[in-house]
């Protein structure tokens, strides 16, 4: 049995992001080694605002709960 | 050019994982940094001179380095009193060319925590310190206070690298290991996403602190109410401490500059004291500038004060309250100041600015600020830690080297300035040994 799992589409305000990193980091589908790398893959800290390189959200809304500025949408 | 592991000069954190794209020695994106870390890189053109700006005769004129220095010197020569100020955004190497002056000058030095941790630097000199580092912090604390800061707004990266997010050795699952208590006069950023928030009544933490040192201590609570909160929930979070792990509280201006200011801290540094009598607790500053931590050291080591320090009778005197550089600019004791990497005319009190632009004094800082413009000799620098090298010490008292990015050959750095206007000085000793009878 193949089991798929549906994609979110995360989107930025970068008025409103202050670059903290709390939704990299608390991000379950974002490894330790990766973020201790510094070499993010999926989302990472681009000039002060959070930048979403690829497709990878399972809605899971963790981000939403600690972005202190309410800067991201998950659809 | 990739440029990795570059420590940013902002705040306090330093934080040492950002990796920098330059081109043609024009910086072109900054990755692993906030927005406040990522604009001091991209926008480190703004707000630049290339060349020392002299006022003379009312007018201001741009001057070649060496003549700018020469009449620097001159100027320090003949002032009587003279204040050193600022060195919180500068490396430990110029700040130490700084001490040196200020000693041969017999004059007065202060750092940027005479206005910021002042209270809090009395403190741990009365009660101690029981500090940890931030490595400590990521891998083993389970409870973090933040008590009068905020630190998303001042410090984002704090929680996410250091307190509430990271995955560390024995908080392997991360934010779901911890607990955040927030404690603040209003509902700040990092209230919002805290497990408990306290809203407290302004200048009311004495009476907060002595409440949970009672409970901790044995003794009940007869109040209502302490400082605006409920007696139950103050009893709440006195458990809360009691039963974690490990636990760190930090602390910012809202603490330290309310009423009692080094008695509250001393109050805060006694209740850590009492909690490690039930688990292991930590105290920290949050620091603003990325090297005023750096500032307290370097003053430390070469005079043995960590801020207000006082060469005038030859050897160091310390008594905040009377040396410190808003209280000799308010008395009138100085002729001259050296004012280096640091705004007090943006900051000061009205009568110690008053003063100071009442008297010439020479301002080196990398940027054009609002204490340039009123200087009589402004002299520009490279920023440390994107065009120079030096060394600065994170909030936690751990030195950092901080990395030179790009290149500026039209520039010389704080600690070359400062070793000529040194070294110059040296030069004309007889003068100086004449005029203080040595």
């Amino acid at each position: 049995m193949v089991l798929c799992m549906k994609l979110y589409d995360v989107y930025i305000d970068e008025e409103k992001c202050i670059g903290c990193g709390n939704c990299i980091v608390c991000c379950p589908e974002i490894d330790l080694e990766e973020i201790e790398s510094g070499y993010l893959t999926k989302m990472e800290l681009k000039n002060g605002i959070i930048a979403i390189k690829k497709k990878f959200c399972t809605g899971c809304g963790n981000c939403l709960k600690f972005c202190p500025r309410n800067a991201i949408t998950i659809r | 050019m990739i440029v990795t592991d570059v420590v940013c000069p902002f705040c306090g954190c330093l934080c040492d994982d950002l990796v920098i794209e330059v081109d043609n020695n024009e910086i072109k994106t900054v990755r692993n940094a906030c927005r406040l870390g990522a604009s001091k890189f991209l926008k480190h053109k703004k707000n630049r001179k290339k060349k020392p700006i002299i006022k003379e005769n009312g007018e201001k004129k741009e001057v070649d380095f060496d003549y700018a220095i020469d009449k620097a010197v001159k100027l320090l020569k003949n002032s009587t009193r003279c204040l050193l100020y600022g060195f919180s955004s500068t490396s430990n190497e110029a700040i130490e060319y700084g001490v040196k002056i200020a000693e041969l000058l017999r004059g007065y030095i202060d750092n940027t925590s005479t206005v910021c941790h002042g209270p809090s630097v009395v403190s741990y000199q009365t009660v101690g310190y029981p500090s940890c580092t931030l490595g400590d912090v990521k891998n083993r604390a389970d409870l973090i206070i933040y008590w009068g800061c905020n630190p998303l707004n001042a410090h984002p990266r704090h929680l996410s690298r250091y307190t509430l997010y990271p995955r560390g050795l024995f908080t392997e699952r991360g934010f779901l290991d911890r607990k955040l208590i927030v404690i603040d006069v209003r509902e700040t950023d990092t209230a919002k996403i805290a497990t408990k928030f306290l809203r407290i009544e302004p200048n009311k933490d004495y009476e907060l602190v002595s409440a949970m040192r009672s409970i901790l201590n044995g003794l009940d609570i007869q109040q209502d109410t302490i400082a605006g909160i409920k007696r139950d929930e103050i009893y709440e979070i006195v458990d809360m401490m009691k039963s974690c792990r490990y636990g760190v509280l930090f602390f910012g201006m809202g603490l330290t500059q309310t009423y009692g200011r080094d008695r509250t801290i001393d109050n805060a540094i006694s209740l850590v004291i009492d909690l490690n009598r039930y688990t292991k607790f930590s105290i920290m500053m949050m620091r603003g500038h990325y090297n005023v931590t750096g500032s307290n050291q370097v003053f430390a080591w070469l005079s043995g004060f960590p801020y207000a320090v006082d060469f005038t009778r030859g050897y160091p005197r310390y008594n905040p309250g009377e040396t410190s550089a808003v209280d000799v600019l308010s008395n009138k004791e100085v002729d001259s100041a050296l004012i280096i990497a640091a705004d007090p005319v943006s900051n000061f009190p009205k009568e110690a600015i008053r003063h100071l632009l009442s008297i010439p004094y020479i301002n080196v800082d990398p940027f054009y600020n609002l204490s340039s413009k009123y200087a009589k000799i402004y002299i520009p620098t490279k920023i440390v830690g994107v065009e120079v090298e030096g060394t600065a010490y994170r909030m936690d008292n751990i030195p950092i080297r901080l990395r030179k990015v790009i290149e500026n050959e039209d520039l010389p750095s704080d600690e070359e300035v400062l070793k000529e206007i040194y070294e110059r000085l040296i030069e004309d000793e007889i003068v100086i040994k004449e005029r203080y009878s040595i």
